[in-house]
């Protein structure tokens, strides 16, 4: 029997309307917003009822701010209803990684210090947000004040017993879980990309000094950046142009124009990328050479310009740069909170950042000195390149909840400043995903999303995490 | 350029750091941070030992924002409930 093509159009419809709406991307939540096939108020219960299936496992919320999105989403779904759609993310819930100040929403930075503390403004990058017309779901959970390697409450999605990383944790948890279809988090180590792979998503970072930091706590203020967790690269592109550009309440902010980064994606074309086989894949264990192998061999099948790129001998230096860095500049930070409060700090920061209160001038001046040296050869190695790609991390997530794993293949490039993304490229052991991570050009945002999109276009997206039940520790 | 540290050099930099942790927070408290501060000098070794020669330190290609300006002036405490 053919279908009348009216009926048929409406039987779509009606399918459309039954994928759970908890799956949809940023991109498609905002289209179908838009095209007015569910509203805001829809995406939100369904959105709230994942959450309630799923977090009691999960725990990647630090604070779920039911009302405050309802009433947002009826606000956007009243506007929608009268065709004002306020921007692209229009009705479009947003976590946020719980160091970034939203009003009258609790900030603690999953710290004691911080115990029962809500700012009274908006952060920059909340303003852009509800500008665009998000709606502030709530805070995610960061491992203490983005500072710490201990292994918050969170857990990953894929298999409760590993971490889903750290410090952004709790964004890339309920992204792969899909709590949430976007959130926020910041790195300054390797903070976004290794969570984001861990758990199987797409983490962004731009060039440092982008995104604004106004109303954001900070780890180290001279590395720290914030980025979109997503579970596509366009939405990473969109996330990150919406809030990304200068800023005068952030004398770190950039005063470059942002580029089209969501324009770009259209422009998309098999890459020129380097692969430094020599010094990462001799760090990474077995399954994740071999993933990074696959991955490479097929994006070099698809047309991708593939060769060897050697690394400059500076990046050898990145642990102890960050180390110097993270701890002189966070003392300071927490000068105060430490000759007060120290007792409330866990043990393991607290000692970090006493230590990090009687490093010498000298060596805290000779890491920054360095670490423009890093700068410099990390451009070069780009040169004639669209990226650099490398695994993301040494290993999947790593069977504990106690630590949130290794930053080290990170840490030279949030050095460096510049542009990282991170897109799965396979699954290991134990149901766990692996992450591609791709590097560009300072100020090279755009020209890098492209080549992440066409290198997810050649690789494929995993879908979203299903949950399963602990199998104990 | 060298990045391998003598035993010596960090030696002397875990005997830096206790020192003025101990000045600072008292000889019970240095003392528990002693793991800490071991670690610490093998990292600041590791910085203190590269060489960076002053002709090395040309301008940056890309105009990235210079961190060395940065101050830290993010948030404040606000209000509390």
């Amino acid at each position: 029997v053919k279908t009348p093509s009216r009926a048929k159009s409406v039987l779509d419809a009606a399918s459309r309307r039954h994928v759970e709406l908890h799956e949809l991307t940023v991109t498609e939540a905002a289209s179908r917003i838009r095209a007015r096939e569910i509203s805001p108020e829809e995406l939100l219960e369904a959105l709230l009822a994942r959450i309630d299936a799923v977090e009691p496992r999960v725990q990647a919320w630090a604070y779920l701010d039911r009302d405050g999105a309802r009433t947002s989403a009826g606000i956007a779904a009243e506007e929608a209803s009268r065709g004002i759609f306020r921007g692209p993310l229009h009705g479009v819930p947003i976590g946020l990684k719980d160091i970034i100040y939203a009003a009258g929403i609790p900030t603690e930075a999953n710290s004691r210090v911080l115990e029962g503390f809500v700012p009274s403004y908006d952060a920059t990058i909340v303003t852009r947000l509800e500008a665009a017309g998000a709606v502030i779901l709530g805070k995610l959970v960061t491992a203490e004040f983005a500072a710490s390697n201990v292994g918050p409450k969170t857990r990953n999605p894929w298999n409760l017993d590993h971490t889903p990383g750290g410090s952004s944790s709790g964004s890339a948890a309920a992204v792969a879980a899909a709590m949430v279809p976007g959130a926020f988090g910041s790195q300054t180590g390797g903070s976004i990309l290794r969570p984001a792979a861990y758990c199987g998503i797409v983490g962004f970072k731009g060039t440092y000094g982008r995104i604004s930091l106004h109303g954001v706590i900070p780890a180290a203020w001279t590395q720290d950046h914030l980025g979109p967790m997503t579970r596509s690269v366009a939405d990473a592109a969109l996330l990150f142009q919406t809030v990304a550009g200068h800023d005068p309440r952030d004398p770190r902010s950039a005063t470059q124009p942002v580029p089209d980064c969501v324009g770009a994606l259209a422009r998309r074309r098999p890459p020129r990328i380097g692969v430094a086989r020599a010094y990462f894949f001799d760090r990474a264990d077995r399954e994740v050479v071999e993933a990074t192998e696959r991955a490479v061999g097929r994006l070099a099948s698809a047309g991708a310009d593939v060769r060897e790129v050697p690394m400059p001998s500076t990046i050898d230096t990145a642990q102890a740069l960050i180390w110097t860095i993270l701890n002189s500049e966070a003392a300071s930070y927490h000068r105060e909170h430490l000759a007060t409060r120290a007792e409330r700090y866990h043990p393991s920061l607290r000692a970090r950042l006493e230590v990090g209160s009687v490093i010498p001038a000298e060596c805290y001046l000779q890491a920054l000195r360095i670490r423009l040296r890093l700068r410099q050869d990390v451009e070069a190695a780009l040169a004639g390149l669209d990226a650099i790609a490398t695994p993301t991390t040494p290993t999947a997530a790593p069977r504990t909840l106690d630590l949130t794993g290794d930053p080290v293949f990170q840490n030279m490039w949030t050095l460096a400043g510049v542009p990282t993304v991170t897109l799965p490229c396979g699954q290991g052991s134990s149901n766990l995903p692996l992450g591609l991570q791709l590097i560009g050009p300072a100020f090279g945002e755009a020209p890098l999303l492209s080549t992440a999109a066409w290198c997810e276009d050649v690789i494929g997206r995993p879908g979203i995490a299903r949950v399963g039940p602990s199998t104990g520790p | 350029m060298t990045v391998t540290p003598t035993a010596e050099e960090i030696t002397c930099l875990a005997e830096l750091l206790y020192e003025a942790a101990r000045v600072r927070f008292g000889e019970e408290r240095a003392e528990v941070l002693r793991p800490t501060i071991q670690q610490g000098a093998e990292y600041l070794a590791v910085v203190s030992s590269f060489r960076v020669v002053p002709e090395d330190e040309v301008c940056l290609r890309a105009p990235l924002p210079d961190p060395a300006r940065a101050v830290s002036v993010e948030a404040e405490p606000g209000t509390r409930r």
